[in-house]
């Protein structure tokens, strides 16, 4: 008896011992998880400006060894969508502070958002567990203004088409063996073009105009001889034709005037030097 | 001898002067007949426009603004066809008539022109009103575009094209120009030009006109 007796402190030890660790494990069983919301705003004039393929993706920087997301630092998104990061872990109390960009695309139409956003996750242990706070805050911007996640705004410019310009010549044979062509989007030359035998007087501008502009034009330089240039769009306008046509002189159409005053003066003139000389020598003969 | 050499002078002095009266009197002819001739060609292109009961019209021939050389394109209608109405009267195809208040004047236009239609009413040298880029020549005679350098900015001028449609334009220019200088003319930037010689035809008098719009 004495000797079991003797066993019951060191199992009240050890079962303290036990409950004493009880709070640890039951801790790390309550470890949290935070997936930061992300989101894109997609502008344009027109949707169809807006291609519904594009991927967008985010990058989250961890300072001073905060936890990251389990798949890695960046995320992906197709099309404008609310997001979020896969899931970070938090094992423990504090604060964890991140910054979350987007990254730059590549498509050629679109302004990504350069926008940095602060993230702060404070984890408290509220001794029921770990509880987070998310803060999302712009950097450079107000820092009462909190965020209910990191929205980024892509803007796309208007969708772009190709024109041709094609050049026709009328009326002569000979004619410059090149001649150069301004577009213009509104007053602005977007390009110039030389057109000549050797490009079958033809030229396309590839994606320089917007697709629904309709404004545009084009403007021949000036042509040596006597051409005159016209203009025609065919009926969606994506074809200029510059036809030169050769034109002389602007019309002769006056009369035959200009003689009248000169043969007037002249045989006013005569008339009179005759009469002079005839009156003088019979002057000269009374004297 | 001097006596003898003063009367020849006399002489030929009176000969150059009879020349000179000789070629005004023709030169005044030549004007009435013109005058007279646009006026019997206004009323029947007036008359023509007023009948409705006569169907226009055979369409110009625009060139085939699409076509070059050697490639296959399409032949796609233009947006801005520039094709007027004309109609064919005596051999003579018409594009409608011109009136000028200021002038008093209402003279028929050609559709195209030769010296042999300048004779008897303004030509259209270039352009359409389709595409407002009318340019109209006539001859310096009285009866025509004589007193074109009397027009001032502001005065009106109306143009009714053979459909009927009166387009009204405003003087907003007026100058001289070289023989020379087509693109002045041509390539304006102003919706109707008119022009003729000036007297002694060694420039052009222009009348550079623009649409009046419903506000004005």
């Amino acid at each position: 008896m004495k000797k079991y007796l003797k066993k019951v402190p060191a199992a009240i030890l050890a079962l303290l011992l036990l409950v004493s660790l009880l709070p640890v494990t039951a801790l790390a069983a309550t470890d949290v998880q935070v997936r930061l919301p992300v989101s894109v705003v997609t502008k344009a004039e027109e949707a169809e400006d807006i291609p519904a393929d594009a991927v967008y993706q985010f990058k989250l920087t961890a300072q001073d060894g905060a936890p990251m997301p389990e798949e890695g630092p960046y995320l992906s998104v197709t099309g404008a969508v609310e997001a979020k990061f896969s899931p970070i872990t938090y094992t423990h109390a504090g604060i964890y502070q991140y910054t979350l960009v987007m990254v730059a695309g590549d498509h050629n139409r679109a302004t990504y958002d350069k926008t940095v956003y602060n993230v702060k996750v404070t984890v408290t242990n509220e001794g029921n567990g770990l509880k987070p706070q998310v803060a999302i805050r712009e950097q450079g911007g107000d820092d009462d203004k909190k965020f209910d996640s990191a929205d980024f705004v892509v803007a796309y410019s208007p969708l772009m088409k190709d024109v041709t310009v094609q050049k026709v010549w009328k009326g002569s044979d000979t004619h410059p063996l090149s001649v150069q062509v301004d577009l213009l989007v509104g007053e602005e030359v977007v390009g110039t073009a030389t057109l000549n035998a050797r490009n079958n007087w033809t030229y396309t501008w590839e994606q320089l105009v917007q697709k629904r502009d309709n404004s545009w034009k084009v403007k021949e330089k000036p042509v040596r001889g006597k051409f005159v240039a016209s203009y025609g769009y065919n009926y969606d306008k994506s074809i200029a034709t510059v036809t030169n046509t050769y034109t002389s002189d602007l019309i002769q159409t006056g009369q035959l005037n200009w003689p009248i005053p000169v043969l007037c003066s002249l045989g006013t003139a005569l008339v009179v030097f005759g009469l002079y000389m005839i009156f003088k020598k019979r002057d000269d003969a009374c004297a | 001898m001097p006596k003898k050499a003063g009367i020849i002078m006399v002489i030929l002095g009176v000969v150059l002067i009879l020349s000179a009266l000789l070629l005004f009197y023709y030169n005044r002819l030549e004007d009435d007949a013109a005058g007279q001739e646009a006026e019997n060609l206004l009323s029947q292109v007036q008359a023509v426009i007023r009948d409705s009961s006569v169907s226009p019209l055979p369409s110009e021939t625009i060139p085939d603004a699409t076509e070059i050389p050697g490639e296959t394109v399409e032949t796609e209608p233009v947006e801005i066809d520039p094709t007027m109405t004309i109609v064919t009267i005596n051999g003579y195809e018409y594009i409608g008539y011109l009136s000028i208040p200021s002038l008093y004047k209402e003279l028929p236009v050609m559709a195209d022109w030769d010296y042999a239609r300048l004779n008897t009413a303004p030509c259209r040298h270039f352009g359409s009103t389709k595409t407002d880029d009318l340019v109209i020549a006539a001859h310096n005679y009285q009866s025509h575009f004589g007193r074109l350098r009397e027009m001032k900015v502001g005065d009106e001028v109306i143009f009714t094209d053979m459909d009927g449609a009166a387009i009204r334009y405003q003087v907003s220019e007026t100058g001289t120009v070289a023989p020379s200088d087509v693109d002045a003319v041509v390539n304006s930037g102003h919706d109707l030009v008119l022009y003729t010689c000036t007297p002694g035809g060694q420039t052009r008098v222009c009348v550079f006109c623009d649409r009046v719009t419903e506000a004005q």
